[in-house]
């Protein structure tokens, strides 16, 4: 059992999810990407630490920038001019605008993906599954078993192919091709014969027996239900407040003003956001506290 | 109470003879019970007739009764429930991703209830020490620690009985030997029956009640192992030299008295024979001078992440048409350095010279061509189908030579490895001894002055051990140099030239055999620990035998 947000209930560790895609993906509204921005770089830290912050700084950052270029050089439209081109193309204040603020929403996407991949773990998705079908939920348990298993025996036959001369990595291209079929023809061969001994050590272990059961357990706590409620809540409020949350970049820049509707969005959506990693050193903190 | 009676049970596979013949068997409730005998002799048919859920398709006569009653009576939830069973590779055997799913896959099959299966699960990884790797994913593990968790998957389910067979066969020395500890324990303190076929008996004798020895699918000896017939020894080389140390040298001596079957009654047999004596010692053989350097490795640094190094700094030199190992414990660089040395990986830091050229300064179409060849640890990995001479044909398609002359090293090369009779099987159907040769075979098409060799007594008895090493020598007589990475301590003394020991990422000794192994004190062989300080230096079987006849005979 995990500890933190990464104990989450599957359940809302989903919801979780799925809610912050939505607002993220719903709207252009710099206040609303700002707040998933913020709470996305504090999560993704907490999780990864310094790996987190290398990662932004090396990468999502001139990705950003890169994404912010492409759309000034691109893309004409808006009213500012900055400045003309040889060629007659203007570049605009706008376009500026509007692809750095797409070039945010893609980071932070990617940032929250990296949570994604932290909290739902694999064993947590087949809980999911196992409650629509627990046949289903075995079949994803073996397939994530299986999938390892491919490629390190094809590394293996890579290996001892080229270690008696026959290299799918040198020689002519026709070479390679052929040699390369070789060893996909050896790991087909060898996984269809190994998959005979997994099929006996399934039946010797009573796989076809009626009445198969799951024993995958994650208690429902308190934190769960507010992230439910939380979830359900932001989902509902962003959605039907939505005018109150615009933002359009073509041809002018025009973000609706702050209203009483746009900051319930937004505190909503920020509690939602921060709910997890609040949770997760609030629970670390207390066990140092106590201690 | 009595779990398994077969009465004259007869099997045959459609379409062929009779793979067990006639056999009477009955095996108790808690017993231990080893079952021995050459590949083909139809151990694995037999166990798995014990366990209906895996019964081979054939033509069955006789009866086989299972917990005191007809086999058909048995169902298969009685059946899966009851009887544990363990296959050979601890890979194939894990259906599941982590170690906790794989635990409750049994038990969720046989309708746990949740509360339950939790339990279970947690009881069966407490008594397996299974805490620490609950929650990893099952591709983490090492071979050991699957094999392990196989057992203990089968265990969860609570089995009156457990069926193995060769379950240790493709681990080293350490996890094998845990693997065994903990069977003991659960036949011994739970009252589970044991029913385990194997190679490597020298573990298994001391444990067991009972050893049961197949040929050609009939019981030649079922009883006790001390208790063999001389006669059956004398017949069957591969009995004999499957048993262990203490109990080949009693009957090679034809002592009288009691039977030894570890080291502890091995050393009591030794001292009862030699006290007091005044010992003759046996000349030592000189070492013919050879000079040529084959392999030479210099200061050798090998990392496969950029942080944590697997070498540190190794250095080896190894002579033209040696025989030589390298030992040493799971993880200490051994494999990597084997393939460093021949080129499957890229040498960054230090160096290496084969036959006085920097490996790096080979191009892959020069190294592999009557320089270098290397036998992977799984042979499957060479072999394609649909036939052996097929596969073999393959490996020289990319040399410009006629297909006569193809033919004709197919031809030589097979007769010295006595595959002849093989070259129109599929590879996957014939024995893992034979699938050995084949693979020599497939390497030494290439003509190699170098061969390197990862483990390649991995599930081998000890009959088809000694005629590997047989032919790895002649090798070694034309001048080609072999290099293996082994953790058989007992075949590198006996047939290799020179051994070195890897550990840490460094080769902390280098010596020839018989010092390597006589000079350490605890990594060496079973005949040294046997006689040590009761014999001067002997390391081998043939020496502690040689040594008795010339001191016994006067």
């Amino acid at each position: 059992m995990k500890t933190g947000a990464r104990g989450l209930h599957p359940v809302s560790s989903l919801l979780f999810f799925v809610s912050v895609f939505l607002v993220t993906l719903l709207t252009l509204n710099p206040y609303v990407l700002s707040v998933s921005l913020f709470c996305a770089v504090l999560l993704d830290v907490r999780f990864r630490g310094k790996k987190a912050v290398k990662g932004i700084f090396s990468f999502l950052l001139p990705t950003a920038v890169l994404i912010t270029l492409f759309n000034v050089f691109f893309a004409h439209y808006g009213v500012t001019v900055l400045f003309t081109f040889k060629s007659g193309n203007n570049v605009t204040f706008e376009a500026l605008v509007c692809g750095a603020v797409y070039a945010f929403r893609t980071v932070c996407m990617i940032l929250w993906l990296f949570c994604f991949n932290e909290i739902l773990s694999q064993e947590k998705f087949l809980f999911l599954f196992a409650k629509v079908s627990p046949r289903l939920s075995l079949v994803l348990s073996m397939v994530l078993r299986f999938l390892p298993l491919l490629s390190d025996n094809a590394e293996e036959i890579g290996r001892a192919q080229r270690g008696i001369g026959i290299d799918s990595k040198s020689g002519s291209l026709f070479v390679r091709f052929k040699n390369s079929l070789r060893a996909v023809s050896i790991l087909i061969t060898r996984s269809l014969e190994h998959a005979i001994d997994t099929a006996n050590s399934m039946t010797a272990r009573g796989y076809s027996l009626k009445g198969r059961t799951n024993s995958r357990r994650y208690p429902l706590r308190f934190v769960d239900v507010l992230l439910i409620v939380l979830s359900v809540l932001s989902c509902v409020c962003s959605i039907v407040f939505i005018e109150s949350v615009e933002a359009q970049f073509n041809p002018v820049i025009f973000v609706e003003p702050p209203s009483v509707k746009g900051a319930a969005v937004c505190v909503l959506f920020f509690a939602l956001c921060v709910s997890p990693f609040i949770f997760d050193l609030s629970e670390e903190k207390l066990w140092s506290i106590s201690n | 109470m009595v779990d398994f009676k077969l009465k004259n049970l007869s099997f045959s596979f459609p379409g062929g003879e009779d793979i067990l013949k006639n056999l009477d068997l009955e095996i108790k409730r808690g017993e231990f019970v080893v079952l021995c005998g050459k590949s083909g002799s139809g151990k694995t048919t037999l166990l798995r007739l014990l366990k209906p859920q895996l019964k081979p398709h054939g033509k069955q006569s006789g009866e086989i009764q299972i917990f005191e009653k007809n086999e058909n009576k048995v169902s298969l939830r009685e059946s899966a429930s009851k009887i544990g069973f363990v296959m050979q590779n601890p890979e194939l055997q894990c259906v599941t991703n982590t170690v906790r799913s794989e635990l409750s896959f049994g038990l969720e099959n046989l309708g746990f209830e949740p509360e339950k299966a939790r339990l279970r699960v947690a009881e069966t990884a407490a008594l397996f020490s299974l805490e620490k790797i609950i929650d990893k994913n099952v591709c983490e593990l090492s071979g050991g620690q699957k094999q392990f968790l196989n057992l203990a998957a089968a265990t969860a389910m609570n089995p009156q009985v457990l069926i193995l067979d060769e379950p240790t066969s493709q681990l080293d020395p350490v996890s094998a030997q845990r693997l065994i500890d903990a069977l003991s324990m659960l036949c011994r303190e739970y009252g589970v029956t044991v029913i385990i076929s194997e190679h490597r008996l020298e573990n298994l004798i001391p444990l067991c009640d009972r050893l049961i020895v197949l040929e050609n699918g009939r019981i030649i000896w079922n009883g006790r192992p001390e208790k063999i017939p001389a006669d059956i020894l004398l017949e069957n080389d591969f009995l004999r030299l499957s048993l262990p140390l203490p109990m080949r040298v009693h009957s090679a001596l034809s002592l009288p008295g009691d039977v030894p079957t570890d080291i502890s009654g091995g050393r009591k047999m030794m001292n009862s024979l030699f006290e007091g004596k005044a010992l003759t010692l046996s000349e030592k053989k000189k070492e013919s001078e050879k000079s040529e350097t084959a392999v030479k490795v210099k200061n050798l640094f090998y990392s496969y992440d950029g942080k944590e190094y697997v070498l540190k700094g190794l250095n080896l030199k190894v002579e033209k048409g040696s025989f030589f190992a390298l030992l040493g414990s799971n993880g200490a660089g051994k494999t990597t350095l084997l393939s460093l040395i021949g080129g499957l990986l890229k040498t960054k830091k230090g160096k290496i010279e084969l036959f006085g050229k920097a490996v790096s300064k080979y191009s892959s179409q020069e190294l592999y061509r009557e320089n270098v060849a290397f036998l992977p640890q799984n042979c499957e990995s060479l072999f394609a189908g649909p036939t052996v001479f097929e596969d073999l044909e393959s490996v020289l398609k990319n040399e410009k030579i006629s297909k006569e002359e193809v033919k004709d090293r197919i031809f030589r090369v097979s007769e010295f490895c006595e595959i002849k009779n093989l070259l129109s099987v599929h590879p996957y159907d014939i024995s893992g001894g034979e699938l050995e040769r084949a693979a020599l075979a497939a390497v030494l098409l290439k003509k190699p002055k170098l061969l390197l060799l990862d483990e390649p007594t991995k599930g081998l008895d000890n009959l088809f051990k000694k005629e590997l090493s047989k032919k790895l020598r002649s090798l070694c007589k034309n001048g080609v140099t072999v290099i293996m990475v082994s953790h058989d301590t007992e075949f590198c003394a006996e047939y290799c030239d020179e051994c070195a020991f890897v550990f840490d990422g460094e080769c902390v000794l280098q010596k020839n055999s018989h010092d390597f192994f006589s000079d350490n004190c605890f990594y060496t062989t079973a005949a040294s620990k046997m006689t040590r300080g009761i014999l001067p230096s002997t390391v081998t079987e043939s020496e502690v035998l040689e040594f008795c006849k010339k001191n016994l005979m006067c």
